[in-house]
């Protein structure tokens, strides 16, 4: 349980969702972007022989990523046209250079199995994030209006966002520790 | 005038991580448990290379597909950069015990592409771009230094255990965040 949510636990895209997930049209762009980027790019650097050293390896994930990210960019402004990616849109690839050689993420041979394993918990949880941030911050969802007055228009702000984060990882690591003990108990 | 204006931009644009764009290599480093500080100034090298970089090549760049491309762009200068200082590291064990545990991840940092990326939308001037990225990394650096102030507090057991270390850091650059947008506005 807790090794499906290591990209998210990683804290490594965090600054997008923190930034970019204001609204549930937000989130729905930033996790197509994720999954449109992610699962091209790792499967692709996968393919690289490790035997090449690191140095020369880290630098054709950054290649292959930034390669994949131009038709996933085009997809994804096609599928959300209202929604303009800016910069956190490409910022999504930077995580996937530092992890995706980790044997402990992306073990060799089970590497489709593990990306489901790690990009749907964390499409989830931004769309989570995207409708909490919206109804709370803004008073309404897709657009349409819920609550006259918001109670919380800092969950707007990246400040905002990052707290609800913090707090909802910190949710997610206490559930990984009761569910270990609770396995341990057994 | 213009040294404090500079100043003023380079707080206003970057504490805490210019939008939180730095964010993910600080906390990645973090967990690691040191290195902050030489992540910080590996990160003002590689965002004035490379912004001052990309503004050269730029014009080379067809304008219709210049967002789709700058991040390829960025990505090679990045990793010719890397490769360059990979090679220097190997003729000096001291610089390699230094620079090699933070070096991939300054240079593939989403604070650097962040960084290059908003240079982008600010100049087309070359000279102008290298200033950019280097007071955007500057800022990176100062917020570093800030968070390696509070690391021993967020790691100490005065943190409930669910945030302690990392995810304490992101709450406190939160706060710092907020505070900045107070004295900002």
């Amino acid at each position: 349980m807790k090794k499906s949510r290591t990209l998210l636990q990683s804290g490594l895209i965090i600054a997008p969702i923190a930034a970019f997930a204001v609204s549930f049209l937000h989130g729905m762009a930033l996790s197509i972007a994720l999954l449109l980027i992610a699962i091209p790019t790792v499967l692709i650097s996968a393919l690289i022989p490790r035997r090449i050293p690191f140095a020369v390896r880290i630098v054709l994930y950054s290649v292959i990523g930034s390669l994949v990210y131009m038709p996933a960019a085009v997809l994804t402004a096609n599928i959300v046209p209202q929604i303009a990616g800016g910069i956190y849109i490409p910022l999504l690839c930077t995580p996937l250079y530092l992890t995706v050689h980790r044997d402990d993420l992306f073990p060799h041979g089970h590497v489709l199995r593990s990306m489901i394993r790690h990009l749907i918990p964390a499409c989830l949880f931004i769309l989570a994030v995207g409708v909490i941030r919206e109804i709370l911050g803004s008073g309404s969802i897709i657009g349409h209006s819920l609550i006259s007055a918001p109670p919380l228009p800092i969950l707007l702000e990246p400040s905002g966002g990052l707290i609800l984060l913090v707090i909802g990882l910190a949710a997610c690591s206490a559930n990984s520790r009761k569910e270990a003990t609770d396995a341990n108990r057994l | 005038m213009q040294i404090a204006s500079d100043f003023v931009l380079l707080f206003v644009q970057n504490i805490i991580f210019q939008n939180l764009l730095g964010l993910p290599s600080a906390a990645d480093t973090i967990q690691k448990g040191k290195g902050l500080l030489r992540l910080g100034v590996l990160t003002v090298l590689f965002c004035t290379i490379g912004s001052g970089a990309l503004a050269v090549i730029r014009p080379l760049i067809p304008n219709r597909y210049e967002k789709l491309l700058f991040p390829l762009g960025i990505a090679l200068i990045c990793g010719i950069l890397d490769l360059l200082l990979v090679l220097i590291c190997r003729f000096s064990k001291r610089l390699n015990r230094i620079i090699m545990p933070v070096l991939h991840s300054a240079a593939f940092s989403s604070a650097v592409l962040g960084a290059v990326l908003l240079s982008t939308d600010y100049t087309h001037d070359i000279a102008v771009a290298f200033r950019f990225g280097f007071r955007t990394g500057l800022g990176y650096f100062i917020a570093c230094l800030m968070l390696k102030a509070a690391v021993p507090l967020l790691y100490s057991d005065a943190m409930p255990k669910s945030i302690r270390g990392w995810k304490g850091m992101l709450l406190y650059a939160a706060l710092l965040s907020m505070a900045a947008a107070c004295l900002f506005p």
